[in-house]
């Protein structure tokens, strides 16, 4: 019984992947979970909170263009420095 | 080789903006989009202040984040061409944000949707100009990052006119938001020529580019305004 019940499992998933291949916008990352992505690591997988990276006001004179979410890159630095994975930003400056 | 650099001269600059002016004129401003923008603050103490402006576009590093965060998702949709201009590709861009989010100086911008400069008004100027007759860097989509390309369309022109000596000095050659600065605060040229007129007055001025700590290789330098950050 358990291997019918696994052959008709395996049967199914094969039987809709082209279905899934079709899909418009397959095999291109799609807005939304990229972004997801991006605070779901920082939030949940390094349980960072969110003030770590977001400011509730802009600090006068920070080099960055103006955005509506204030986050200073320097926060980022100091992980994402060469070396590290991944790494964003190149050897630094002495 | 040739290496293309701006200088800004902040003890030149009055904060007038018309160096973002000229560029939205030039570039196809979209309003989530700024390719040029100003930032203003105030150093020492009452009464001896002073007012800082600093205006920001790309600046095109060495070692890009942007390109970095972008070639990790896989999309490879920036690139930096042989005069060291950072370009992204509007039509492999995916819209993820990466770019935006990791730029130490907060350049690229995601353009959520395409708004029209006068809401409710149709088309206006700039926007009723059809998508094939624009330069490609023009072509604005929405879902889309952009950023300032140091008017590579012009740059692109001087290579095809064979006339690359005349970058920096001819308007046609010229980034706009170069050519119209009131008081000479903006310089553009071949930082690898020592006798170009930019590599003379970054030696002279002891110019300096933006935030060093992230390595990234800045190739706009800045002449910094007495107390003024970097």
């Amino acid at each position: 019984m358990k291997r019918f019940i696994a052959f008709v499992v395996m049967a199914l998933a094969l039987a809709a992947m082209p279905a899934l291949a079709a899909t418009p916008g397959a095999g291109k990352t799609p807005v939304k979970k990229s972004l997801a992505r991006f605070h779901d690591i920082h939030t949940k997988k390094l349980a960072m909170d969110c003030a770590t990276c977001h400011q509730t006001e802009r600090e006068s004179g920070l080099l960055q263009v103006p955005r509506t979410q204030v986050v200073d890159r320097q926060t980022c630095l100091s992980c994402h420095k060469e070396g590290s994975k991944p790494a964003w930003y190149g050897v630094v400056a002495r | 080789m040739t290496k293309f650099v701006r200088l800004i001269d902040q003890k030149r600059c009055m904060g007038c903006r018309s160096c973002a002016a000229a560029c939205a004129a030039e570039n196809y401003f979209t309003p989530e989009a700024p390719w040029n923008s100003m930032i203003e603050y105030e150093v020492g103490t009452y009464p001896a202040v002073k007012r800082i402006y600093n205006t920001m576009n790309c600046m095109h590093c060495e070692r890009p984040s942007c390109k970095a965060a972008c070639d990790s998702v896989g999309a490879k949709a920036i690139s930096k061409n042989q005069f060291g201009v950072v370009l992204i590709d509007y039509n492999k861009c995916i819209g993820c944000g990466y770019c935006a989010a990791v730029c130490p100086y907060g350049v690229p911008h995601l353009n959520k949707e395409l708004q029209p400069l006068y809401p409710g008004k149709g088309k206006n100027g700039a926007e009723s100009i059809a998508d094939a007759d624009r330069h490609p860097t023009h072509r604005k989509k929405a879902k889309t990052a952009e950023k300032c390309t140091f008017c590579t369309h012009k740059l692109e022109q001087a290579v095809a006119d064979g006339k690359t000596d005349r970058i920096g000095k001819d308007q046609a050659y010229t980034p706009s938001c170069d050519l119209v600065c009131p008081t000479q605060a903006r310089l553009f040229g071949d930082i690898d020529d020592p006798n170009s007129e930019v590599s003379k007055r970054i030696k002279a001025t002891n110019a300096t580019q933006l935030r060093k700590q992230f390595g990234t290789g800045p190739q706009v330098y800045y002449v910094l305004e007495e107390g003024a950050k970097s």
